[in-house]
């Protein structure tokens, strides 16, 4: 799974692809989507849109804690686990990635098959 | 076990924690202190409590949603969902190795929780008072150093004590 860079360009610099492209080159990878500070999907990939707005309502959640805590970047990498299946985010300079992964290669490919 | 001795516990496994918070049936119990005694523990539990009823959305999606681990530049946070309540972990910004370390090891701490809860009805374990770190720590100090030391029983690399 790859990152399409066109219409990124105000989200996500050029390091920044390499290593979210790094990431995604994971043979668990299922899904993932990139949102922009306001919580807004930009780019996504076989995530359900409900996916999408929960993790964009997470994401501002983690902020709030982030604010509350006093912190300087309040934005915090997150992870969400699930029996089979876990969530990633990473804050970008100017954009959130999230990323959808299997717990294992089985379950990763096995689910991307299935959608 | 009392809701504030389990925080305690989970407290006293690592210099890098630096407080254990339980949000249960609206009531929240901490042992926060020090610089973080401005912090508004309920604020923290009543935003994680939004995110793991969020998290029910995904459950359809096959996402059923166990923990919610955070790190930030200064804190990394753990937050486990119980019967009733949440648990809520504050550390020093852990690596995720670390994290994931103590995320196995509060599996036990969750056990003791959720015993605290049912040997005690709930009005009676609101008004048990809820000590800060530090003061458990110097309470405890005099006594610790005349009773006999206990033996740690390890788990998966984290020491406990029975």
């Amino acid at each position: 799974m790859k990152l399409d860079k066109i219409g990124l360009d105000d989200y996500v610099s050029e390091s920044e692809h390499k290593e979210v492209d790094k990431i995604l080159a994971d043979d668990r990878v299922m899904g993932f989507a990139i949102f922009d500070l306001g919580g807004e999907a930009v780019q996504k990939s076989d995530v359900s849109e409900t996916t999408v707005a929960v993790v964009s309502n997470l994401l501002d959640i983690a902020e709030r804690v982030g604010t509350e805590l006093g912190e300087s970047a309040p934005r915090p990498a997150m992870m969400v686990t699930g029996s089979s299946v876990e969530l990633l985010a990473l804050p970008l300079n100017s954009a959130n990635f999230m990323v959808m992964k299997g717990k294992n290669a089985i379950v990763g490919k096995g689910l991307r098959h299935a959608n | 076990m009392q809701i504030d001795a389990v925080l305690d516990k989970i407290c006293n496994q690592s210099d890098d924690i630096i407080a254990a918070m339980v949000l249960r049936e609206g009531q929240s119990y901490h042992n926060l202190s020090g610089p973080y005694d401005l912090l508004s523990a309920q604020d923290i539990l009543g935003a994680l409590e939004d995110a793991f009823d969020l998290g029910q959305e995904m459950d359809v999606e096959g996402m059923d949603m166990g923990d919610i681990l955070l790190g930030f530049d200064e804190h990394s946070l753990i937050a486990r969902r119980l019967d009733n309540g949440i648990l809520a972990v504050l550390t020093k910004q852990m690596r995720r190795q670390h994290l994931l370390k103590l995320q196995v090891g509060l599996g036990l701490a969750t056990r003791a929780l959720e015993r605290a809860f049912t040997e005690a009805p709930p009005a009676a374990v609101a008004s048990a008072p809820v000590t800060p770190k530090a003061e458990v720590q110097a309470e405890a100090a005099p006594a610790a150093a005349t009773a006999p030391k206990k033996k740690p029983r390890f788990y998966r690399g984290v020491a406990y004590y029975d």
